[in-house]
């Protein structure tokens, strides 16, 4: 591996993250709950802020990724509280999201690098650790149409190549 | 969960991972696979003292972790662990670890319950599979004494590992004379045609002999030969299936179960557990449609090879594509597995090769959108003939010959592999392997073996599966039909068919499941009617076989019994069964 490879590989971490930060940015108003509104956008502000971190560092505007805005949006297009949404990022997007960093972490060089991937994987892993705090005390959602609704998120992610993460590069 | 046998971090990784994730969902507590934190099996690395010195400190990391739910971790304990004790190896031999610094300590294939307070309790397994493809008895102390009860949220959980579930009255039985209201079972069970009935018919006797719920968590991903499926299930206590996770898939499965209540057990105190206002569940009690059986079996051949891939640090694949059914199914396999980029098809033709046969290789390429290249082998046949004149006599003939072509084109596809560092697929199925109609260092050269446990006739039924899953989402068809709808034929020689050198594979295939996977004797199979010269000639194919078989690359197993560690049979062996 090269520092071009880690430049790469970080770009590509970076276009995930910031798809994650623009679409939570531009659906936290739209939620019909008034706390996941709030929830939603502080997470949003997180994932900011690591993607300002991870610019810096490869000096390219992030592109988007389409099938993340696409799931993500969805979400909210299925159900407008936005707790599929949340339920999307605990269990669907953000623990891919995981396993992408985990697997560059593996195989960056730049200690740079290195540190901003970790900061994203603690980023990542307190956003959703923080959908407990949002969603608790709420009864569960049994109803099939939601959870058959919420596997469609799913599926959209596998059918789109990315069944157990991101990836690393494009 | 898809733990790698001794990728320690990336298993510490795994389960915190979906430790997070139930706790955003508010789960009370996180059951995980055996062995989950080694991976399994980890075979004669649990015979090493910095094996089980490197699980402990994984064990200590995720000790570590605050605010999250009490975890059931599957590792290895040593006698002494809270004060645990274990018996002695059930057939009285010491399975003592062996010594490097510490001095001898036991072990035993545990399931540790742990908060963010410490190690809260230990179960040990009782039962240890020595049978098909299970070695336990060569690594584990079996447990003793009374069972494991912790207490979750008022609710008394007795704890069982794998096989202690499968007996009738017996661990369980016992947890739940002790008190256990849920019996929960961590496992690594291993996929093979028809086992996730047989693990739901089981869980259902469980229950209705305990009269409990029982939650069984199961292992999925490959590892060498074998493929565990998932198909994570719970019962109630009438052992109806109220969730079941996925096949194949990682996942997290979250389930609300209602068990009776009860003051029994180790209470499990945490400061995630003291703060009750988390509790809700989003997803809760999901029931997966289990897949058709044909679908399972394909399923896992593609993560078997994905993940002896990817486990690996293989990128990617080449192999050998014929223009036949085998190698149209394995490309197949292997671009579903991973993807069509990092899977490369030769076509090697000889003087003997059809056109038709070129054809079907390139039209398969095509459709699976891979690179061919194509290198005949016509100039390395006649160097090799040349070259051999002197020793033969004479140009090579009959099955010398015909075997030369095999191993050239052996040679060019290690050659490449060399050069690239993709792995070589073989293509031989077990038909094949099972009557030695394979060429040795020739098309059974390569790193790994996808079909080596798929009869022919079920690789025919594989093709017609996928093909069919093609048209049902509007792709074209990946295997051309005239791959499907010629003999089968290996080209060595003009005029070459399979059936001029082994039965119809219709006739064939039954009789080798009998033989080889029931395990009956020729005169079992004479005295149900089969044609005993028939019977009497394949017997002697399998077992004049075995030499060639022991050098075969490892391969997906998805039968009852695989060649390898399901069956063991001698290769210096004058017995014969008539």
């Amino acid at each position: 591996m090269t520092s071009s490879a880690d430049l790469e590989i970080i770009e590509h971490l970076n276009e995930n993250l910031a798809s994650v930060y623009r679409a939570l940015g531009e659906l936290a108003p739209t939620l019909r709950d008034d706390a996941f509104v709030v929830g939603t956008h502080e997470m949003s502000r997180y994932f900011g802020d690591v993607v300002l971190q991870m610019r810096e560092f490869t000096n390219a505007e992030p592109q988007p990724v389409n099938v993340i805005m696409t799931a993500l949006r969805q979400c909210v297009e299925r159900d407008a509280t936005g707790a599929m949404l949340l339920y999307a990022m605990s269990m669907v997007v953000g623990p891919r999201l995981l396993v992408s960093l985990r697997d560059a972490n593996e195989v960056l060089v730049l200690e740079r690098a290195r540190a901003l991937c970790a900061l994203a994987q603690d980023v990542t892993l307190r956003q959703v650790l923080a959908v407990a705090t949002l969603v608790q005390g709420r009864a569960p959602i049994e109803e099939q149409a939601w959870q058959d609704d919420a596997r469609e998120i799913v599926r959209l992610l596998e059918e789109s190549g990315n069944v157990e993460s991101f990836g690393i590069s494009r | 969960m898809n733990a790698v046998v001794g990728g320690f971090a990336q298993n510490v990784e795994t389960l915190t991972r979906f430790r997070t994730q139930a706790a955003s969902l508010g789960a009370d507590l996180v059951l995980t696979p055996e062995l989950s934190l080694l991976g399994y099996p980890a075979e004669d690395l649990l015979l090493r003292e910095g094996f089980i010195l490197a699980s402990e400190v994984a064990l200590a990391q995720i000790a570590l972790a605050q605010d999250l739910p009490p975890i059931l971790v599957g590792t290895v304990v040593s006698e002494g662990l809270n004060g645990l004790n274990l018996a002695p190896s059930s057939d009285g031999r010491d399975v003592t670890r062996a010594i490097e610094t510490h001095g001898p300590a036991h072990i035993a294939d545990a399931l540790v319950a742990l908060s963010d307070e410490g190690v809260v309790a230990v179960a040990t397994k009782r039962l240890l599979p020595n049978y098909d493809v299970f070695d336990e008895l060569r690594y584990f102390h079996p447990g003793v004494g009374q069972h494991t009860i912790i207490n979750v949220e008022g609710v008394a959980i007795g704890l069982l590992i794998c096989e202690d579930v499968w007996t009738a009255n017996g661990p369980a039985l016992e947890l739940a004379n002790e008190g256990a209201t849920l019996i929960v079972v961590a496992n690594a069970s291993p996929f093979a045609r028809g086992r996730r009935e047989d693990r739901e018919a089981m869980l259902r006797e469980r229950a209705l002999e305990t009269n409990c719920p029982i939650a069984y968590v199961n292992l999925v991903g490959g590892q060498d030969e074998l493929v565990f499926d998932g198909q994570s299930v719970v019962v109630n206590e009438s052992g109806d299936v109220i969730a079941r996770a996925s096949a194949f898939n990682e996942e997290l499965l979250v389930v609300e179960i209602d068990a009776k209540a009860s003051s029994a057990g180790i209470v499990v105190d945490s400061t995630y557990s003291r703060d009750s206002s988390r509790r809700q569940a989003p997803l809760a009690n999901l029931v997966i449609e289990p897949p058709s059986e044909i679908e399972e079996i394909y399923e896992a051949l593609v993560m078997g090879t994905r993940d002896y891939l990817r486990k690996n640090g293989f990128r990617s694949a080449i192999l050998g594509l014929s223009g036949g059914v085998d190698s149209s199914l394995v490309a197949t396999i292997a671009v579903d597995a991973v993807g069509a980029r990092a899977v490369r098809g030769f076509a090697m033709p000889s003087r003997y090769s059809s056109d038709h046969s070129i054809a079907d290789a390139q039209e398969l390429a095509r459709r699976l959108d891979i690179e061919i290249t194509t290198l005949p082998i016509e100039l390395a046949h006649q160097a090799f003939g040349t070259m051999l004149l002197h020793a033969l006599d004479g140009e090579p003939e009959g099955l010398t010959d015909e075997n030369l072509q095999s191993r050239i084109r052996g040679v060019i596809l290690m050659a490449v592999s060399n050069a690239t560092g993709a792995i070589v697929l073989t293509t031989g199925n077990k038909s094949e392997m099972a009557t030695g109609y394979s060429t040795l260092y020739g098309d059974s050269a390569g790193g790994f073996a996808v079909i080596k446990d798929v009869p022919k006739t079920l690789v025919y039924e594989l093709c017609r599966y996928r093909n069919a899953v093609a048209l049902e989402l509007g792709d074209p068809e990946p295997i051309p039909s005239a791959v499907l709808t010629k003999p089968p034929s290996a080209e060595l020689r003009p005029g070459q068919r399979d059936d001029q050198s082994l039965p119809p594979y219709e006739e064939l295939d039954p009789l080798l499941q009998l033989y080889v996977e029931g395990d009956a004797t020729a005169e079992d199979m004479i005295a149900s009617g089969h044609d005993p010269d028939l019977v009497l000639r394949i017997a002697r194919l399998v077992d004049s076989s075995e030499y060639k078989r022991r050098q075969m690359p490892p391969g997906v197993r998805i039968s009852k019994k695989a060649f390898g560690r399901d069956r063991r049979m001698p290769i210096t062996n004058a017995f014969r069964s008539e």
